[in-house]
């Protein structure tokens, strides 16, 4: 039996394919049988972040019309043992699959893998529906940003009304010099917003950018990155273990102390 | 129908009654929307609902629900009790034809706690007397009983009820409360709140943290200030005789007074 875990926000744009891509391939590498599921119909792009465009043959439509069977729709991502994606089709519009269909296909999925994480669409429409009729758990991904929370917000309400059993809180793109400059809302600020816990924050790095556009999700990368890393014990966090917050502010003091000692502030 | 006989007897059971329309539930378009009403309580026969839901699903099947997915139904539940169970079994009948749940619109006080505590938006309506000394839980309420929501009012929730409303945790950005009474906070209020809204300009507006988007008392209207204040001090908002003010929450009864000649609040 799998735990199902929906990855959404409400919001688009604030990174919950690029985080389903990196948080799948950092949990497969902790040796677990992970499939992901692009729930965003009209608009895949789970299989170019990850790299595995030219490798999609038939979509989650195929399986469901009987085209082809569940096994032969899944994509076995080479690199990384473990790791596979059922694709969502693309010149379907979105209402072509119902709640129950995504139900039974994740059922079916499910005593074959440790992890299922359903990448969800934006918005709160029939997508959102079929993308969170079979999890257990959610993580909620928002940016630092008040229309991003606001929307967070309104998902978490749903969550709860659907009786999600766990809503954790993933902040994406934090960017420590503006939050320090009380330019950016504060993590502290949006878990008081939004009351559910905090499983990981993600620095806004352009090297997320970089690899997303050459389909390597960062977390593959042989160079340590601190978005790297901030995803990994994401990873770690949902399979029960322990891990210390980095500390982004970190590297912004040891900036700061390095402009203060080049004007000659150094105190000391 | 044909009476039924067991064993040639003449039976002692009643033949399963069909329901009659004023014992089903109704679904009409109207617009954008669906609203669909259950039947009022049948005092004879109070036990029925798996009967009506069953009823409600088989006609479901043959009725037209060329609606697009994700038509949003506002469930007008009159004088009915509905707890939560009840509440989500409907939604997932709606659900399976592509309508989803958005407004509840009740009569009843428990129902629209059991609604808002899953997250829906609640408009309460006041008592049809004929219900007024039946033998019930609500008995002895009488009809201004104040709303006592015990949750985080999350963002896209409305809540209009005809008396006082206390809530019990935070009122987030984009969730709206509207009460004919007075609105009580026991928490952060950063949404909006409507006091008086039936005209009363006696009504108060109350939270442990006032940080509204926007307060509302009978006709008038004040948004939050540029500059919110920080400090950590209930406060009270209420109609003066220049408009909507903010005072302290402590001591606010002692030191003014409403003046029913002049329909507003004077400083003491
Ligand atoms: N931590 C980050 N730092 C920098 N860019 C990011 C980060 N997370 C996401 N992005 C970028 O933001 C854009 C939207 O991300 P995406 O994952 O497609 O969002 P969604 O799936 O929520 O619509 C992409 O261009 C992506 O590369
Ligand atoms: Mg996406």
């Amino acid at each position: 039996m799998s735990r199902v875990i929906v990855i959404t926000s409400g919001k688009g744009g604030v990174g919950k394919t690029t985080i389903t891509a990196n948080l799948g391939t950092a949990v497969a590498q902790l040796g677990k049988k992970v499939c992901l599921i692009d729930a965003d119909f009209g608009l895949r792009n789970l299989d170019l972040l990850l790299g595995l465009e030219q490798r999609v043959v038939y979509t989650i439509i195929d399986a469901l019309s009987g085209e082809c069977t569940l096994e032969k729709a899944i994509v076995k991502d080479k690199r990384t043992p473990g790791l596979h994606l059922l694709p969502a089709a693309q010149n379907r519009t979105k209402d072509a699959i119902t709640p129950e269909q995504m139900k039974e296909v994740i059922e079916q999925l499910s005593p074959n893998f440790d992890y299922i994480f359903v990448d969800c669409p934006a918005g709160i429409e029939m997508g959102f529906r079929n993308a969170i009729v079979a999890a257990q758990e959610a993580l909620i991904v928002t940016t630092p940003e008040v229309a991003a929370v606001r929307d967070a917000d309104r998902v978490v309400g749903l969550l709860e009304s659907e009786n999600m059993k766990s809503i954790r809180l993933i902040v994406n793109r934090l960017r420590p010099e503006m939050v320090q400059m009380d330019e950016m809302i504060s993590v502290e600020d949006i878990m008081d917003l939004l009351v559910i816990p905090l499983i990981g924050i993600v620095p806004d790095d352009k090297r997320i950018i970089t690899s997303s556009n050459r389909g390597e999700p960062l977390v593959l990368s042989e160079e340590e990155s601190l978005p790297g890393m901030a995803i990994k014990n994401i990873a770690q966090r949902l399979d029960g273990v322990e891990v210390p917050y980095l500390d982004l502010m970190a590297s912004q003091d040891t900036l700061f102390t390095r402009i203060r000692r080049f004007f000659g502030f150094s105190g000391k | 129908m044909t009476e039924l006989e067991i064993s040639g007897e003449k039976s002692e059971v009643k033949p399963l009654k069909i329901l009659s329309s004023k014992e089903q539930i109704n679904l009409t378009k109207k617009g954008k929307i669906v609203i669909i009403s259950l039947p009022p309580l049948n005092k004879t026969e109070p036990n029925q609902w798996q009967r009506i839901l069953d009823d409600f699903k088989t006609r479901l099947q043959k009725i037209d629900t060329s609606w697009q997915l994700g038509t949003k139904v506002h469930l007008q539940s009159n004088d009915r009790l509905l707890d939560t169970r009840q509440i989500s079994e409907l939604k997932t009948i709606f659900e399976q034809v592509g309508l989803t749940l958005d407004l509840i619109i009740t009569r009843r006080r428990q129902t629209a706690v059991a609604a808002s505590t899953a997250g829906y938006s609640v408009r309460q309506e006041t008592l049809t007397s004929t219900l007024i000394g039946e033998n019930e839980t609500e008995q002895n309420q009488d009809l201004a009983e104040p709303l006592y929501l015990k949750t985080t009012i999350r963002s896209g929730v409305e809540i209009y009820h005809p008396s006082t409303v206390v809530v019990f945790g935070d009122v987030n950005p984009g969730a709206t409360i509207i009460a004919k009474g007075d609105v009580f906070i026991w928490g952060t209020l950063r949404g909006i709140a409507h006091a008086g809204a039936m005209g009363n300009r006696a009504a108060l507006i109350m939270a442990l943290r006032l940080e509204p988007t926007q307060l509302r008392i009978a006709e008038l209207v004040a948004r939050a200030p540029d500059n919110p204040h920080d400090h950590n001090m209930a406060e009270v908002a209420y109609i003066s005789s220049e408009g909507i003010k903010i005072y302290s929450a402590f001591n606010f009864n002692r030191h003014h007074d409403f003046i029913s000649a002049k329909n507003y609040w004077l400083k003491l």
